[in-house]
């Protein structure tokens, strides 16, 4: 599904990516973890398009599309879906016409017909109901006073709605209570299925005691310096990285 | 004889270059709406004891257009709303004055602006609220809010406030901001083109002004004439 390769990536000239090779198959939840400032976020941005960042080197293939050929867009509507770590706030602009536009242009991507008000209603509904959120938020501008909690809850609404092949999501249980973080994570392991894959990225352990990864990669100054099975996160959590750190070297 | 409930529609012919003025009497209503886009117009309101005005304007000009509003609060009790959008794109120039005078005591006003500029446009708001010495217990109070959407766009905007009462409130507040591109690249993130993406967020700015044209037929004619005398 996603083939990265000797991926380099800079933003005003500094370096972040320096050199990533990664993949995902279908069906797999990889999780990446890793110090703060090691580059995993930027990993995401240069996925999703984030044109803040420059990329210098290096090839990226999805679907056995060239992925950074294509535009912010036109990644989302492939169903390459990112749930931010900090999701902003859109006033004047309600859930329900963005959610609206958002589906057609991902429907019309799968070759699916487009949905009905009555059933677009619906699809919001019971899709909301998947992560606890209440439907009268739709009524409200995205993200606008919506709490914390709301914000990453609606990310993986949002993800529920659009179907994605492959999800990223940044930091999506950092500042989460245990009940949030749990309805979040039920919320992604319902949506998992054989034919779409999750990329998790996350400082801590806790998000997978509820979401099991099959891999687990370390990137440490913008390179993955060591990958393994789920049990890799539990060593981090009880011993850190240094342990990895210490073994590499920088050239 | 004024009539107690009234309703205006100001639009290009009928007061080509000229406005108007209007007395709402105690305990009656004005609702006026105003859609000209050529000219220089000005426009005087009298509230009397217990009235109540609503003013919706768009001063979305063919080339140039100016509105002049002169809003008396003369009766106990008077109350006014005012709601605007000053839209100058592609090199046209709105220019929009207000001046609420609070010449007696407890009477509301409330005053939302809305501007928006782009490519060499250029818009002016000047908003005054006066309050008189005698006007205690007044309320008023006056919000510009403006977008621009590329860096030649121009928004001037005057908030002026001349308190002479003590027991009052009044605020003002203005802002000037530029369409976002966190939230162009969040909703391009979720499958909308950028051009959608803006049209949506520009739909909800100008959206919030429109949301006080009740009447379905009129503020359709509001969004056409958005949609003829502006360019994005």
């Amino acid at each position: 599904m996603l083939k990265v390769k000797n991926l380099h990536a800079s933003v005003d000239g500094k370096e972040i990516l320096r050199g990533i090779d990664f993949e995902v198959k279908a069906g797999e939840v990889h999780a990446i973890m890793g110090p703060n400032g090691s580059g995993k976020s930027t990993f995401a941005s240069v996925l999703a398009g984030n044109e803040k960042f420059e990329v210098t080197e290096g090839e990226v293939e999805y679907n056995g599309k060239n992925l950074l050929e294509m535009s912010i867009e036109e990644r989302a509507r492939e169903g390459l879906f990112l749930g931010f770590q900090y999701p902003v706030e859109i006033p004047g602009v309600s859930m329900a016409n963005f959610m609206k536009l958002a589906v057609a242009e991902r429907r019309k991507a799968q070759g699916k017909e487009p949905l009905s008000a009555g059933q677009m209603l619906k699809y919001m509904r019971e899709k909301a109901a998947v992560v606890e959120l209440d439907a009268k938020l739709m009524n409200r501008a995205v993200n606008e006073g919506f709490s914390g909690g709301e914000k990453k809850k609606n990310e993986i609404f949002q993800m529920a709605m659009l179907e994605p092949e492959l999800a990223l999501l940044d930091e999506t249980d950092s500042g989460l209570d245990i009940d949030a973080l749990r309805i979040v994570a039920t919320g992604v392991n319902k949506l998992r299925s054989e034919k779409n894959a999750t990329v998790l990225i996350t400082h801590y352990q806790r998000l997978l005691d509820y979401i099991v990864p099959d891999f687990v990669h370390v990137l440490y100054k913008g390179r993955i310096i060591y990958s393994g099975g789920k049990d890799l996160a539990l060593k981090l959590e009880k011993e850190g990285y240094d342990w990895l750190i210490n073994d590499y070297k920088e050239e | 004889m004024e009539e107690l409930n009234r309703k205006v529609v100001l639009r290009d012919g009928d007061c080509s270059g000229c406005g108007g003025s209007w007395e709402v009497p105690a305990g009656g209503t004005l609702e006026l709406y105003q859609l000209c886009t050529a000219g220089r117009h000005e426009v005087r309101l009298s509230v009397g004891e217990g009235g109540k005005a609503k003013v919706v304007f768009a001063a979305v000009p063919e080339s140039e257009v100016e509105y002049d509003y002169e809003i008396g609060l003369n009766g106990e009790g008077a109350d006014v709303e005012l709601y605007g959008l000053i839209m100058a794109t592609g090199g046209r120039k709105a220019r929009v004055r207000t001046a609420l005078r609070h010449n007696v005591g407890r009477c509301h006003s409330d005053q939302q602006v809305r501007g928006v500029a782009s490519e060499g446009g250029y818009g002016l708001f000047d908003g005054l609220v006066y309050v008189a010495q005698d006007a205690q217990k007044t309320e008023a109070y006056q919000q510009s809010r403006n977008l621009l959407l590329d860096r030649t766009g121009r928004i001037e905007t005057q908030p002026q406030l001349e308190i002479y009462a003590d027991d009052v409130k009044c605020s003002h507040g203005a802002t000037v901001g530029q369409m976002g591109d966190e939230q162009i690249y969040y909703m391009r993130q979720r499958g909308l083109s950028e051009e959608a993406a803006r049209r949506l967020q520009l739909g909800g700015f100008v959206g919030a002004i429109l949301d006080h044209v009740e009447d379905e037929g009129l503020r359709e004619e509001f969004e056409s004439l958005i949609e003829k005398c502006t360019t994005f």
